[in-house]
């Protein structure tokens, strides 16, 4: 009877373990399928309103997780505006000011260039370290994990549904939740470029649940993956000169 | 019959003066609570009346507004326009919240950069209440900016210092340069972290030309909460005239938690003097109860004589409504001569008067009583005799002359 018991408890212990291991493994894959080990881009982010249409030309240095330089080269009026990932830090640059200006932590959840993303969503790497993943639904083409906010997550969100398509686990639906159940916002991430085994969106669609004709649609116009961008880029001081990155 | 009965209070005096000071007592706490009520009732309309308006105008469903361009008033000029032929007693101010990003060197804040004109009136409260160093930044001022004290330090900055407001997706220039001119103290500390003030013209040229986030509506001879309902009529015309695309909201829609608390002020006020009124009538009822135990053969021999129930009963509910009443009127007096000192305006000592202000209530009060106040303390007065009364005039009432005669106290 007591090895009956002791085998049971292993295999409930076991079979959690199990679960959980897989949940946060396949989060870590479909991130790591998103993020090239560097990337130079041009891309083309529309900030839809009901009333009103705004397109921004940026072209964006990413380097891993942690860094990532992101320049608005059109319209004019916002042409040379800068961001800085630089791991939990948002640096900002601003030609009007000639002045770097750095994001203070309670403002990383504020809207970018008035579009319906984040300087969070920015960053990118906040599903995997600030969730805790589970397995939502799986099928044959496609799994959905539930990630629910760590205590001490610096985020807005009460939890988030990733879901991703299999066998290749390129995410396809992100849709985030307030705390009050409410879904507020669907990414949806779409026309896939396969690098080396990996499968990076080209097309992400945010569109705000709350308010009916709010969306920001963001497409990749050129990309290079795996190329080689100088340290350098990753500073204060390239915020304000351009070419430091090419 | 008063006569008789006055002599009969007096016949145990120490019992019937500690009565009748408790009564005092409570009629003069009940007056105090009352127009304390008023002032802090008047004093919090005041207070936020004078910073947020009698009423305000915003576009319709402002609230849900998740887009700055969205929670704007396009049409500033002609909605002033309309303001000044149907409200022409009230003093418009226009005023354009830009949320943004605040910096000094090293340090920087998120917050909304506050941009608005300042009518005369209002212009020399805010110098005297707020401003602590520098100058204040006028209307045509567009390179200055005022910070609250707080804020200043959380920037690392002072009088003469560039900051640097950031303030992406509106329609401005979207980014400035100012120099701090003026540095802000507010008794309130949340109100002073976040205190940052622009000229109108300067917020409109940072985020939105020509546009307002709201327009403020002051009615300088409006003070108290009582006159406020004279604006209604206006409220009403403008909503009508602006028509469905703007929202007229009055300060009770503004601050509905703080409406709320104005509502529930004076009855709770009403509901504690009330508890006060009935420990005394037990005091009261001691000193009736033991006064007539005291005198039952007496009793037994009026009603010997002929005296009806009725006139017995009477002749106790009067002393006791006497001394009620007289303690009433003490209270009354001393009551209604404290509230005319402090209707002046007083404030709280020591740290009171900071306690005060940091949870939002007025550091300085001005007493008030309304007739049908004083009418309620007297007749809470009355009712503490009657009820006090009813139990001991029934008993004596009720007394055979023969038992009377063997009783023995």
């Amino acid at each position: 009877m007591k090895s009956a018991l002791l085998t049971l408890t292993l295999l409930f212990t076991l079979g959690f373990a199990s679960a959980q291991e897989d949940a946060t493994s396949v989060i870590d894959r479909i991130i790591d399928n998103m993020r090239g080990e560097s990337q130079i881009a041009t891309l083309e982010m529309t900030v839809i309103r009901p009333d009103d249409e705004d397109t921004y030309t940026m072209r964006i240095y990413s380097e891993g997780e942690e860094k990532g330089l992101t320049r608005v080269i059109a319209p004019p009026r916002d042409a040379g505006q800068a961001f800085l990932n630089d791991g939990d830090n948002v640096f900002i640059y601003n030609p009007r000011l000639k002045r770097v200006l750095r994001l203070p932590p309670s403002g990383q959840s504020d809207s970018f260039l008035g579009s319906d993303i984040s300087y969070d969503d920015l960053a990118g790497d906040d599903l995997r370290d600030n969730f805790e993943a589970s397995i939502l639904e799986e099928s044959e083409e496609s799994i959905t994990l539930e990630l629910i906010p760590n205590p001490d997550a610096p985020t807005p969100y009460g939890k988030v549904h990733l879901t991703a398509e299999k066998p290749s686990y390129a995410p396809t639906t992100i849709i985030y939740f307030d705390q009050r159940d409410t879904a507020v916002k669907e990414n949806i991430l779409s026309e896939y470029a396969e690098v080396e085994g990996r499968y990076i969106p080209q097309r992400f669609e945010v569109k705000d649940l709350l308010e009916e004709g709010n969306m920001t649609v963001v497409e990749w116009q050129d990309a290079d993956f795996g190329v080689e961008i100088p340290e350098a880029c990753f500073s204060q001081n390239a915020l304000e000169r351009e070419g430091v990155c090419e | 019959m008063i006569a008789l009965a006055w002599r009969n209070l007096w016949r145990q005096g120490r019992r019937s003066l500690i009565s009748l000071i408790a009564v005092a007592i409570v009629v003069l706490f009940a007056v105090l609570m009352y127009s304390m009520a008023g002032a802090l009732t008047n004093g919090m309309y005041a207070d936020l009346t004078k910073e947020v308006g009698n009423a305000q105008i915003h576009t319709a469903d402002y609230r849900n507004a998740r887009n700055f361009s969205d929670g704007l008033l396009d049409n500033a000029t002609e909605i002033r326009d309309t303001v000044a032929s149907t409200a022409p007693d009230a003093v418009v101010v226009g005023s354009l919240q830009v949320p943004g990003l605040l910096a000094g060197e090293d340090r920087s804040r998120g917050l909304a950069v506050q941009g608005q004109d300042w009518p005369e009136l209002l212009r020399e409260d805010f110098v005297t209440d707020y401003l602590a160093e520098g100058t204040f930044v006028e209307g045509d001022n567009i390179s200055g900016i005022m910070l609250g004290q707080s804020l200043a330090t959380a920037l690392e900055v002072g009088l003469g210092d560039d900051v640097y407001v950031y303030a992406p997706g509106t329609e401005g220039y979207g980014a400035a340069a100012y120099t701090v001119e003026g540095i802000l103290d507010f008794e309130d500390p949340r109100r002073e972290i976040n205190a940052a003030y622009l000229s109108l013209a300067a917020a409109q040229e940072l985020a939105a030309p020509d546009a307002l986030s709201r327009l403020e509506l002051h009615y300088p001879d409006i003070n108290t909460v009582k006159e406020d309902a004279l604006i209604v009529p206006d409220i009403a015309a403008l909503q009508n005239a602006l028509g469905e695309s703007t929202e007229v909201e009055v300060w009770r829609d503004l601050s509905p938690g703080l409406a709320t608390m104005l509502n529930f002020l004076a009855p709770m006020m009403v509901i504690m003097s009330l508890i006060f009124f009935v420990l005394a009538g037990l005091l009261v009822l001691n000193t009736v109860y033991l006064s007539t135990l005291e005198r039952i053969r007496e009793f037994g021999v009026i009603i010997s004589l002929g005296a009806k129930g009725r006139r017995i009963m009477g002749m106790v509910t009067l002393e006791s409504l006497m001394m009620c009443l007289t303690g009433a009127a003490i209270g009354l007096a001393i009551g209604l001569g404290l509230i005319a000192l402090g209707s002046n305006g007083f404030t709280m000592p020591g740290y009171a008067v900071e306690m005060m202000a940091e949870v939002g209530l007025p550091t300085v009060m001005y007493l008030s009583i309304e007739p049908w106040q004083i009418l309620l303390a007297v007749g809470f007065a009355v009712l503490t005799a009657f009820f006090a009364a009813l139990g001991p005039a029934r008993m004596a009432a009720n007394i055979e002359p023969a038992e009377a005669m063997r009783y023995t106290a």
